[in-house]
């Protein structure tokens, strides 16, 4: 087995970009929650919201980032896993997904821009759209997680009898 | 600073929605509802064909749509020559043998019939 050509495989570059979205998009909802819920007490809204805003959008450009990766893994998987429905699926709600969180993003920057009397509004809808999102991460992961340890995607799998194992 | 930033993001997001769209008007966009079939060699046209992907979509005589992704084992024939995946055309008659693992199909054989 050639090790080091095995760490360039296009069927890698998802799981390396998937994650960094994956924590800032849950990090962003759970902040958008707190300062829905919260207001801004103790100078919560003040203090968070920027990092809100940079965790949301710097996370949608990295979930289009994993999308573009994962069209190229699909590419690869869908010839030798076991159930390309799966795939499928998770193709199909990672752009969901991405389009949710694209919403969201958008409604965040317009909030930036708009008067602050249908700001309350926007934070509202930013923050259910933020949810929805996760929501559809979440289920998007869990397809992912079942074709990785399911299905083996992604995975080197030896021969039986070692042989190409040096 | 607060201009820039904006415009920058409005900049970004703009081209992630075109991209978004292009995508789904593309060419590779995928056939819905596709069938599983035993193992076994099946005559039907070319439905679709996908040279990015190396992918066919056959219509079976029997009415069933079946999703193929070529390999490296994939033996296209035409004439009784191989051929290259160029050659495939929609609307071509093919007969095509492939191997049912797990819930995919594996093109073993395409043969250009026309």
């Amino acid at each position: 087995m050639d090790k080091v050509s095995a760490i360039w495989r296009t069927e890698l570059w998802h799981p390396l970009s998937v994650h960094y979205p994956i924590a800032f998009l849950i990090l962003s909802t759970i902040l958008g929650i707190l300062i829905f819920i919260l207001g801004n007490r103790h100078n919560f809204e003040t203090r968070l919201r920027f990092t809100m805003s940079l965790l949301l959008w710097s996370g949608t450009l990295l979930l289009w980032l994993a999308f573009y990766t994962g069209k190229l893994a699909y590419s690869v998987e869908v010839r030798r896993i076991c159930d390309p429905f799966v795939l499928k699926n998770h193709l199909y709600w990672a752009n969901v997904t991405s389009f949710v969180f694209s919403a969201a993003t958008i409604t965040d920057v317009l909030q930036k821009i708009a008067a602050i009397k249908i700001n309350k509004l926007l934070v509202l809808v930013t923050v259910i759209l933020m949810i929805a999102g996760s929501i559809c991460l979440g289920y998007t992961g869990h397809l992912g997680a079942s074709l990785v340890y399911e299905q083996g995607a992604g995975v080197h799998q030896p021969a039986s009898d070692c042989s190409d194992y040096k | 600073m607060k201009k820039l930033i904006l415009t920058a993001a409005f900049a970004a997001f703009s081209l992630v929605a075109f991209q978004a769209c292009n995508n789904s008007g593309s060419s590779s966009a995928e056939v819905e509802n596709t069938d599983v079939v035993p193992s076994g060699t099946y005559n039907g046209t070319a439905d679709k064909v996908d040279p990015d992907e190396k992918e066919v979509y056959v219509k079976t005589s029997d009415g069933k749509m079946l999703e193929l992704y070529f390999t490296e084992q994939t033996k296209l024939t035409q004439n009784g020559q191989t051929a290259t995946f160029d050659a495939l055309k929609e609307g071509q008659n093919l007969e095509v043998t492939v191997e049912k693992k797990g819930n995919r199909l594996e093109p073993m054989a395409v043969n250009i019939m026309q």
